[in-house]
């Protein structure tokens, strides 16, 4: 059959294909799949059920309904369809002497069982994590938003990979100009492969280069649609767990889903500690190495002399010794994620108690430059989305505070202000709703007020709908 | 991005202006010009001050829509305007350098042993750079952020200090008559004078019904502040004048306070957090300079003007002002009735324009409804 040999003659190895030919009574036909992607049960079904019909098939129509009795089943008209078809695993069917093409949705792969996210380890709530498949991650959300509001927008990216790329939103909350410029975007990338949504993410954020996120990341389908009735628009990539939300404010990256399933009061503080790890995590290590180099005054006589005693015999100076201390601690975390688990329990024991404790009794790092640098890496890890960010922030403060001490720390932290409050994310600002301030939405922000009182939408995020509750 | 400011940030301007700088060397100062009277000086000032706010605000409510900039050349004319700005602009490049000046000296006399203020600077500079290549907005954001910490350094530093001083050290007041008092009413007019700064705010405000109410109470609760912080300042070292230089500022009271013995000086730490109202007044301020200098030359480009400024302003503070007295003295000198106008009258010289233009349209308006109301009884007749 003609069709079938120039559908076959687009791929490098077409020997990849399987060509089965079909006849009925007065059908004659040839099916084309991938043995890899497809259900093969469910072609040999249909194959019988070809082969035992009688009578004649006038058109697509007539024979997706008599014998394709499968879900998401479509004609095509087009070769490019078709063939997209079939690298995404069904099954095409050419009809002799009938025009178009036959897809019928015989999508079978292994794929990961929905579990809870590795990312994000809740005592309350939901577990279910997305997957690398896109429709299950759709599936998750569509179990939870059922509204004929929800939009679904799929589209075809990546030359080669062919990557499924989803929008999804409510139509009667998302404003339709942030939709408008995501799905713009998305159209407009132009790429061979799409293999995570961090690819997609760099060309959908306005700042791809900037150290600070400008969209959220979620593994969690409760956090994805809770982001969504706030009027957020998710974009789901196929083969990534991570869903991405734009616009993105900083303090979402402070809030976390089991915030909502435990009480306010618990919560709000939850936040408040989570704000000052952050801020542990960033400024300590600067302030250690700028008391000790320019303003020992500032420090209790007591610790001074506790300190004096630790650090004597160093041979590094404090700013060297803190950075040398936090670049091991980065070369550990490093390695522990790397590490293969058969060996992970004694490079983790090398790690600590080798590299640390014997580098202190040896004299070659103090023990308060360990403990400050350790407590910085732990606080890293109340805000996990932001740990890439805080890591640099945590060295460059360092610098800083050893090159000018307090003075150089205000300065940084000034530059740092006058960059987030400058930059936007889809229209809304970043900072909201600290700068601009924004006394309705701090009901959700560090603090977190109780369910019944949050009866609007935040006001920072654009929206159509701001009424949640009467 | 929104290029309008809201009026809470309005009104935070007018918070942080207020406090800025005079809480930093000039309490100091002022007790050795007019001794236990400076709380009266004081009090003058900051009342005239708060006078200059409330016109400021008139204004910003009754023209909501022209900058300062259009109000000058549609009122007095193009040439005359330019004239009235590069007035202004040599106000604000003498204020900008005083408060360098006085950053420079409380690092280097309190926060280090020693400190090179020719590259020290530089961030600071490149920071102003950075503001003044942004809609004003973003200093205003700024200041929303830093508000919380401003405030609360300043509340924990009173009462860290009000427990140990005795606040009755104050008296007796007017022991030489009025003499001292005007002695330093005529003596540190520059330090004050900061609602100018503000002027550059019109036309780039988001009015909510209350902004006046808004920006007087901000600016109220400064001058609460200032005035405690006076107060103390002046009652801890009434008897010993002599004793005082230039470098003592606050943080010299502050080591007296609850725990700085135990502790250690943690209370520069909350200084620290309370030196971001001084940053936030040296970025305005420079913002506004570099407004004005675009609005002179006719220029508006992003980048250029603000590093010519910057540069012109490192090589005045490092090179030419090096001496922190030196500023001080022409601070002190003539110049300091120069521009006492740009200070105290320009704000309410902006609002006597305002409502001249707004009662000039209203006649207008009124001849103009008079006509057609005329010219309808003719045509009914």
């Amino acid at each position: 059959m003609k069709r079938a040999d120039i559908l076959l003659e687009k791929f490098t190895t077409p020997d990849l294909i399987v060509r089965r030919e079909f006849s009925g009574e007065k059908l004659r036909g040839v099916m084309l799949y991938n043995p890899d992607l497809t259900d093969t049960l469910i072609i040999q079904q249909l194959l019988k059920t070809i082969e035992s019909t009688k009578g004649k098939v006038e058109n697509v129509d007539e024979f997706l309904t008599r014998f394709v009795v499968i879900a998401e089943s479509e004609i095509a008209n087009s070769q490019q369809k078709a063939l997209d078809g079939i690298l995404n695993g069904d099954t095409v069917v050419i009809i002799d002497g009938v025009k178009g093409f036959v897809i019928a949705n015989t999508r079978k792969y292994d794929k990961r069982a929905i579990s809870e996210p590795p990312t994000s380890n809740v005592m309350l709530g939901p577990r279910e994590g997305f997957v690398e498949d896109v429709k299950t991650n759709l599936t998750l959300i569509e179990r939870r938003l059922r509204t004929t509001n929800l939009a679904i927008e799929k589209f075809r990216v990546g030359r080669e990979s062919g990557t499924c790329v989803a929008i999804v939103y409510l139509s009667n909350i998302a404003d339709s100009k942030v939709v408008k410029k995501i799905r713009e975007r998305i159209k407009g990338i132009d790429i061979d492969g799409i293999i995570d949504s961090n690819y997609v993410r760099a060309f959908i954020e306005e700042r791809p280069m900037s150290v600070f996120s400008q969209s959220a990341v979620s593994e969690k389908p409760d956090v994805v649609c809770a982001k969504m009735l706030e009027g957020r628009v998710a974009v789901i990539v196929d083969g990534s767990p991570m869903v991405l939300t734009f616009p993105f404010l900083l303090i979402e990256d402070f809030q976390s889903g089991e915030d909502y399933y435990q009480r306010s009061a618990f919560s709000t503080f939850l936040r408040i500690v989570r704000f000052l790890g952050v801020m542990t995590a960033i400024f300590l290590p600067g302030l250690y190495v700028a008391l000790q180099i320019f303003h020992y005054n500032i420090i209790p006589m007591r610790f001074v002399l506790t300190l004096m005693s630790s650090v004597s015999g160093i041979p590094f100076k404090p700013l060297s010794e803190t950075v040398f201390v936090i670049l091991l601690f980065e070369l550990i975390r490093e390695a522990g994620i790397r590490t293969p688990r058969a060996v992970g329990m004694a490079m983790s024991i090398v790690g600590a108690l080798v590299l640390g404790e014997t580098a202190v009794k040896a004299g070659i790092i103090s023990s308060p430059a360990v403990m400050i640098v350790a407590l910085s890496s732990l606080s890293l890890y109340t805000v996990p989305n932001q740990v890439g960010t805080m890591s640099i922030l945590r060295i460059v403060f360092t610098l800083l505070g050893g090159a000018g001490g307090l003075y150089l720390i205000i300065c940084g932290a000034t530059f740092i202000a006058l960059y987030l409050t400058s930059i936007d994310s889809f229209g809304t600002p970043y900072l909201a709703p600290f700068a601009p301030l924004n006394l309705d939405d701090m009901k959700d922000s560090i603090a977190r007020v109780s369910l019944p009182r949050m009866k609007h939408r935040p006001s920072s995020l654009p929206n159509v709908n701001d009424r949640r509750q009467k | 991005m929104q290029k309008q400011i809201s009026s809470t940030q309005f009104a935070l301007f007018a918070f942080i202006c207020g406090m800025a700088i005079k809480m930093f060397m000039l309490p100091a100062l002022m007790l050795k010009v007019s001794g236990r009277d400076s709380i009266v000086v004081m009090a003058f000032y900051l009342i005239i001050e708060l006078v200059n706010v409330l016109f400021l605000s008139l204004t910003l409510k009754r023209n909501p829509d022209k900058t300062f900039y259009e109000i000058l050349s549609n009122s007095l004319g193009k040439i005359v305007a330019k004239i009235v700005v590069v007035y202004f602009t040599l106000f604000l490049l003498l204020k900008l350098l005083l408060m360098l000046s006085e950053v420079k000296v409380f690092f280097s006399v309190s926060v280090y042993e020693r400190i090179s203020w020719s590259i020290m600077i530089i961030p600071l500079l490149a920071l102003c750079i950075g503001f003044a290549t942004k809609p004003l907005s973003v200093l205003g954001r700024v200041s929303e952020l830093f508000a919380p910490l401003i405030l609360i350094s300043t509340v924990v530093l009173s009462l860290l200090l009000t427990a140990k001083v005795p606040i009755s050290n104050i008296l007796p007041l007017f022991s030489n008559g009025i003499n001292s008092v005007v002695e330093g009413v005529q003596t540190f007019p520059i330090w004050f004078g900061d609602v100018s700064l503000l002027l550059v705010c019109l036309g780039r405000v988001k009015l909510s019904k209350r902004v006046i109410l808004k920006t007087m109470l901000f600016r109220f609760l400064s001058i609460i502040f200032v005035f405690v912080f006076s107060l103390i300042m002046f009652a801890t070292y009434a008897d010993i004048t002599d004793l005082i230089d230039y470098g003592h500022n606050v943080s010299s009271m502050t080591q007296y306070s609850l725990g700085s013995h135990d502790y250690g000086r943690f209370d520069y730490i909350i200084y620290c957090f309370w030196m971001l109202a001084v940053v936030v007044k040296i970025m305005l301020n420079f913002y506004t300079l570099s407004q004005n200098v675009q609005y002179v030359v006719s220029k508006k480009s992003q980048y250029v003007v603000p590093i010519i400024v910057s540069l012109v302003v490192y090589i005045l503070t490092t090179f030419v002002f090096r001496n922190e007295n030196a500023m001080y003295q022409i601070c002190t000198s003539v110049l300091r009735f120069v521009f006492v106008p740009a200070e105290f009258l320009l704000p309410f010289a902006v609002f006597l324009l305002v409502r001249l233009k707004y009662k000039k349209a209203e006649n207008t308006d009124k001849t103009e409804e008079e006509k057609l109301e005329k010219t309808s009884e003719k045509s009914m007749a």
